[in-house]
């Protein structure tokens, strides 16, 4: 799998949050809140990928390597 | 940014400062995300070049125009309001209005503002105008300039979720990217904008060319 595919993101869409895999046409899940939603996404580092966390206006705030 | 020619060229006038960054990328990138060719005063760097005359040309380069004026108001007691966006909106209406040839006639124009009504306010001869509101939210920014280039009436635009997600996706190649090469956190942010412009440019190549549509 492409590094970049393995990419989950926290994206702030239409008043919520959603999480998102880098690539994919539709969110995953959507939350009222950015923590709720990181919440919701950290599980994915046990499972192989980055956690991208985006501001609001789309930029890169924190990036949270997959768990080795 | 390249010149596309007339038919694909936008000039974007709006503030440089290192605020408005936050909107100024989402703008540039659903531009060139269907296709069109953004014109920016800040695309190249040469001090020698007389800076009005850059606008000019690059209003006469360009169909298409949008003038951010979300910004004009002075923010603090004695600070004084800018006139640049204004006059850089007077010169293109100006250049559609009177220029010789027929196809200056059917330049399109957008105006943007920060909050409802905000412009008729300041700028009632523009009634009628397009205008559209972006809440100084780069979310926002997105979908009001894509809902604007559908009403002009431009074919196969993507929808609002493709190019929001795709540049958020693109926000997250260029931190990998530029992190690889040495980059902290704030360079990346303020990388500047012939730099960003370029790696923009790969990005889409990288990104779209390839999937044989508009990315939507």
């Amino acid at each position: 799998m492409p590094e970049s595919k393995s990419r989950i993101h926290i994206i702030k869409r239409l008043g919520g949050w959603v999480v998102k895999k880098e690539g994919a046409e539709r969110a995953t899940r959507r939350f009222s809140t950015r923590e709720e939603a990181i919440s919701s996404a950290i599980e994915y580092r046990s499972k192989g990928h980055d956690l991208v966390i985006h501001r609001r206006d789309g930029t890169v705030e924190k990036w949270l390597k997959r768990d080795q | 940014m390249k010149n596309a020619g007339f038919e694909r060229n936008v000039f974007i006038n709006c503030p440089y400062d290192d605020e408005y960054r936050t909107l100024l990328k989402p703008l540039l990138f659903t531009l060139r995300y269907c296709r069109l060719s953004p014109r920016i005063a800040s695309e190249r760097l040469d001090s020698s070049e007389v800076r009005l005359h850059k606008i000019i040309e690059m209003i006469r380069e360009s169909k298409y125009s949008i003038h951010d004026l979300s910004r004009v108001k002075s923010s603090k007691k004695g600070e004084y309001y800018r006139l640049n966006m204004p006059l850089e909106t007077g010169l293109d209406l100006g250049c559609k209005e009177f220029h010789s040839e027929d196809k200056y006639r059917d330049k399109k124009l957008l105006l943007l503002e920060g909050e409802r009504y905000s412009i008729h306010k300041a700028l009632s001869d523009l009634s009628g105008a397009d205008v559209k509101c972006h809440y100084h939210e780069a979310e926002k920014m997105v979908e009001s300039v894509r809902s604007w280039l559908v009403e002009v009436g431009l074919p196969q635009i993507p929808g609002p979720n493709s190019i929001w997600y795709d540049f958020n996706d693109f926000n997250a190649g260029l931190y990998s990217d530029f992190s690889r090469n040495g980059f902290n956190a704030g360079q990346i942010e303020m990388l500047p904008m012939p730099e960003f412009l370029d790696y923009m440019d790969y990005w889409m190549e990288k990104h779209l060319e390839d999937d044989g549509d508009s990315g939507a």
